[in-house]
């Protein structure tokens, strides 16, 4: 199994690129895809989905054309409706690349569809999340960016949030490797670390937004400072 | 994005419709028929020595797109692109990252075949700390710190004003009738800045280079740093 961060520093922004015994997922590609398509041919893998982790507000996303181009579907969480042809994957749903699987863990919060996908390697580990921007290292992805139209305030989005971070990410191993869709600079969050991965335990120590003692209400007010 | 959600054309489009040459007269006459936006994405320095007027500054090294994305309000705003020679394709590719693929072409020959083109240009009284030191006393009121507010609060300029680029905008009547000084963190975004007050008629500033990375090796008064983790 190889898991490749795709970096570029001017939009603060992590592509990722699994690839695991001749098939290969692209998570969250930027626009211009032939460096994920020279990634695949090096690799002689085919790319076989495409994963998005939610609407991104700060820059366009290469899904579309990358799917067109290998012929992978796009994966979106649940709560996606975009207007062309997508795998609108359920809760829990899993994705096999290779040897290992890929977990859909829907994080509502940041947006309604944003979805935290899981790799769990051969062995049946636990290994990485990709986090989209519902989690970043020192930071989580801010509740007042999503999409006008739906009936929710950005307290009740910070709710939800809380509740995704409690309930679907903060139970997994501490040695799950945290990969988010963004580092520091961008603008979808105010404290990110200059790092771009780390471990959820170390996460737990360091980011606020998941000290262990925190209430709701504490977080909803702490995230829109 | 709004993008993301419904598609949009294949990137080697948005390229081909975007690097189209156009001479001093033709980008003139497209200026005009289209209401495009001509984005000048130079260095400072060169911007603030010479540039079309009008044209806006956002330099592609620095944080470029995170700034289009901020500062240019529509996305199918059409865009002609004043370039570095050589750089043009990355300054569109770029530009349509955050969902811009209206450049509808570029200076041919850069800023020089407009110079040679005997064509109208302007600049920027772009100045060294030490030259601000000098005056400080003098405009004391009218110092305008275009940093983000938790930069501002960490550090400033004594008595300086905070107006930040993103909303600068909104803020424009903040700014006075009588010459004011004009920095940043480190002479990017007070370049953006002083391009923007450019372009709605606000020409009486002087900005300074290296912003208050250079400010703090000069002797002008400055508040004591607060870490920003600590402020509320």
């Amino acid at each position: 199994m190889t898991i490749e961060q795709i970096y570029t520093g001017c939009l603060a922004q992590g592509a990722y690129y699994i690839h695991s015994n001749g098939e290969a997922a692209i998570i969250d590609p930027l626009r211009e895809v032939s460096p994920y398509l020279d990634r695949a041919k090096r690799d002689d893998v085919k790319i076989k989905y495409v994963f998005e982790t939610h609407f991104h507000a700060d820059f366009v996303s290469g899904h579309v054309t990358l799917s067109k181009e290998t012929g992978a579907p796009i994966i979106y969480g649940p709560n996606a409706n975009p207007t062309y042809d997508a795998h609108i994957a359920t809760d829990g749903e899993i994705f096999s690349i290779g040897d290992i699987q890929i977990k859909v863990l829907h994080t509502p919060g940041h947006t309604m569809e944003s979805t935290t996908y899981l790799v769990i390697d051969a062995e049946g580990k636990e290994h990485a999340i990709f986090t989209g921007d519902t989690l970043f290292l020192g930071d989580v992805g801010r509740p007042d960016l999503a999409q006008k139209g739906a009936d929710l305030t950005i307290e009740d989005l910070a709710g939800y949030a809380f509740d995704s971070l409690r309930n679907k990410i903060m139970p997994l191993p501490d040695s799950v490797i945290v990969s988010p869709a963004h580092g520091a600079g961008s603008a979808c969050g105010k404290n990110m670390m200059k790092e771009t991965v780390d471990t959820l335990g170390n996460q737990k120590k360091m980011n606020y937004a998941l000290r262990a003692d925190m209430t709701k209400a504490e977080f909803i007010a702490e995230v829109r400072d | 994005m709004q993008l993301n959600k419904e598609g949009y054309d294949h990137i080697d489009q948005v390229i081909e419709r975007g690097t189209k040459a156009l001479n001093p007269d033709e980008l003139e006459m497209t200026a005009n028929a289209s209401g495009a936006l001509v984005l000048d994405v130079r260095s400072p320095n060169a911007f603030a020595e010479t540039h079309i007027p009008n044209s806006i500054f956002i330099g592609l090294d620095g944080s470029f797109a995170p700034w289009v994305g901020d500062l240019i309000v529509d996305v199918k705003q059409p865009i002609i692109l004043v370039a570095p020679e050589g750089r043009e394709e990355e300054a569109i590719t770029r530009l349509s990252r955050v969902g811009f693929d209206q450049t509808i072409g570029y200076l041919d020959g850069g800023i020089n075949a407009w110079i040679a083109a005997g064509k109208e240009v302007d600049s920027v009284n772009r100045v060294a700390a030490a030259k601000f030191e000098d005056d400080y006393a003098t405009y004391q009121s009218r110092i305008y710190d275009v940093r983000k507010p938790n930069e501002y609060s960490a550090s400033h300029v004594s008595d300086a004003n905070n107006v930040s680029l993103s909303t600068i905008n909104d803020h424009l009547s903040a700014f006075p009738e009588e010459e004011f000084y004009l920095h940043c963190a480190g002479g990017y975004r007070s370049m953006i800045a002083s391009s923007i007050l450019k372009s709605r008629g606000i020409h009486d500033f002087i900005e300074v280079e290296g912003g208050y990375k250079a400010i703090k090796e000069t002797a002008i008064p400055r508040t004591d740093f607060v870490c920003p983790s600590t402020l509320k």
